[in-house]
């Protein structure tokens, strides 16, 4: 499936350039050569794990791996060698590992050698499919199996896309990477693959790359914006043409902010799940998404609200969670629940936080988005957590950790905070504490939630 | 002793400024609730987190309810003599 791709890519465009490194970039054929020549290392039939970091080796053994018609499984190379091995473990054992790990501890059967120059690979064809987990952001992260077909009958494909050159702000481990990489795979673009997703390799891959587009989450962006410098600023606004944002709700905060410093730019906020996986876009700069869409298939999804819940029914979603008793809610005629809470006001659906997110003060319910929404409108914040604290007075109350851009003076920060609580939310939501933090949990640039 | 009671004091200060309420001078034996300093149950909540906060415990999650500050001075105060 997505070597088909990239050999009728390599055969059209034999010059395109399809991976970009700060000192390094391949074409699609380039690519394509490499698979074939590595492909010979991998076994014949099973799974292969994939526990390495992201960089043209990797893409050439995934795509090696998918000649041979394995069944592939990626795996957070961010995480200890013992978490990937509990969870090749949990798969069932065995299959092949691929790897630039090169310590102890991993049952590892198999290292990159993209030297090595071999032929004659039988090409298995068929659709072997991939595993993924999900982000954990909520829980435990679960693997998910998908079909590669169903992946890439979702890409949207665009004529101009093949001008673009994206920048893979997500890890390839992440549900949202992979949708990166089959987007500019099938699209005929190009993927920038940074050193690591820290401001200074985000900005070196931009100015070495030539980056012109960049999907990524709201919380990547507080970060990213409240450490750029003026000049950054500029040097990016001529540049950047495209910014979509996933993976957590789009606030007016964060898209006001973009609005301003990249006013070249078309901004897209994208609704997509790694169970569901692309479902929706949003173009017209705005939270939310228009209640038109409730009304008539958008894309490839159809959409409606269930007790305040958002359910979508698609064709192209996941196979099922792997090693799980746990399902989906799924309703009679395919409908399946998003476990995402949505009021509508106006026009417009917004998204009130995840149902397993929110909590109950004082018997009242508490979206933990809302209140973040409300802080991260203040003056000088960065980044923000709201969650659930224990109490023995009305059981939770609200806390919120919070992270102040660098130059603003904190005291008036957390003044401002508080008086914007007042003005804005009601008295069972504004947070009881708010602590002040050099930091907040992220993983795979979305905030980590746990209530404490 | 008098350090305690100062602490405590800013605290509720604090929580009945939040509400927009004004009280120079607290008195130890002042009734939190109701008819005394009107502290209502997210008043009450928001004490009981701050005290957590400035001390490391409080009395509301000791199973105690001290209905007036120097009952509080008095969880602190037994607290510190162990």
């Amino acid at each position: 499936m997505i070597f088909d791709v990239l050999k009728n890519t390599a055969d059209k465009f034999p010059n395109k350039v399809f991976l970009k490194e700060v000192k390094r970039e391949v074409t699609y054929v380039q690519i394509r050569d490499m698979a074939i020549s590595v492909a010979k290392d991998l076994p014949s039939s099973g799974r292969v794990y994939f526990y390495h970091r992201d960089g043209v080796e990797l893409f050439a053994f995934l795509f090696a791996a998918n000649l041979r018609g394995l069944e592939i499984c990626l795996l957070n190379r961010q995480e200890g060698v013992s978490e990937a091995q509990n969870k090749i473990n949990s798969l069932g054992g065995g299959g092949y590992v691929v790897t630039d790990f090169l310590g102890e501890g991993l049952n590892c059967m198999c290292r990159p050698k993209c030297e090595s120059i071999g032929g004659g690979v039988l090409h298995r064809g068929g659709d072997s499919g991939l595993i993924i987990y999900t982000t954990g952001t909520t829980g435990a992260p679960k693997a998910v199996s998908y079909s590669w077909n169903r992946l890439l009958s979702q890409v949207r494909l665009s004529e101009s896309e093949k001008h673009a050159n994206w920048l893979l702000a997500y890890p390839l481990n992440h549900f949202a990477g992979v949708q990166m990489f089959v987007h500019a795979l099938c699209n005929g673009a190009a993927l920038t693959i940074p050193q690591g997703r820290g401001v200074s390799d985000v900005l070196s891959a931009f100015r070495g790359c030539a980056v012109s587009a960049i999907s990524a989450t709201p919380t990547f962006w507080r970060m990213f914006l409240g450490r750029l410098s003026d000049a950054d600023k500029v040097d990016l606004r001529d540049t950047l043409k495209r910014i979509t944002l996933g993976g957590e709700a789009a606030t007016e905060d964060i898209l006001a902010r973009l609005r301003t410093i990249f006013p070249l730019a078309s901004i897209t906020h994208v609704y997509a799940t790694t169970e569901l996986g692309s479902c929706f876009s949003v173009k017209d700069g705005y939270p939310g998404f228009p209640t038109e869409y409730l009304n008539r298939k958008v894309g490839h999804v159809e959409l409606k609200i269930v007790n305040s819940e958002l359910f979508v029914k698609t064709e192209k979603s996941m196979n099922g969670y792997l090693g799980e008793r746990e399902r989906p809610d799924v309703l009679a005629g395919g409908w399946v629940g998003t476990g995402d809470l949505v009021e509508i006001s106006g026009e417009r659906v917004f998204f009130l936080g995840r149902k397993s997110e929110a909590f109950n003060v004082g018997g009242i319910k508490v979206f933990p988005p809302k209140v973040e929404a409300v802080i991260l409108g203040v003056a000088g914040v960065e980044t923000v957590r709201v969650y659930a604290r224990k109490n023995p007075i009305t059981g939770l109350v609200v806390a919120a950790e919070v992270q102040v851009l660098p130059g603003f003076d904190h005291g008036s920060v957390l003044r401002s905070i508080k008086q914007q609580c007042r003005a804005q939310l009601g008295r069972y939501e504004q947070p009881i504490s708010i602590s002040l933090v050099p930091s907040i949990e992220r993983a795979n640039e979305k905030i980590v939630r746990r209530n404490l | 002793m008098k350090n305690i009671s100062t602490r405590i004091k800013k605290i509720v200060r604090e929580i009945l400024e939040e509400k927009g309420l004004k009280c120079e001078h607290l008195r130890e034996d002042q009734v939190l609730y109701e008819s005394g300093l009107g502290l209502d149950s997210m008043d009450t909540a928001a004490l009981s987190a701050a005290l957590e906060q400035e001390f490391g415990n409080d009395p509301f999650m000791a199973g105690k309810f001290p209905k007036t500050i120097s009952d509080i001075i008095e969880f602190y105060a037994v607290d510190l003599k162990k």
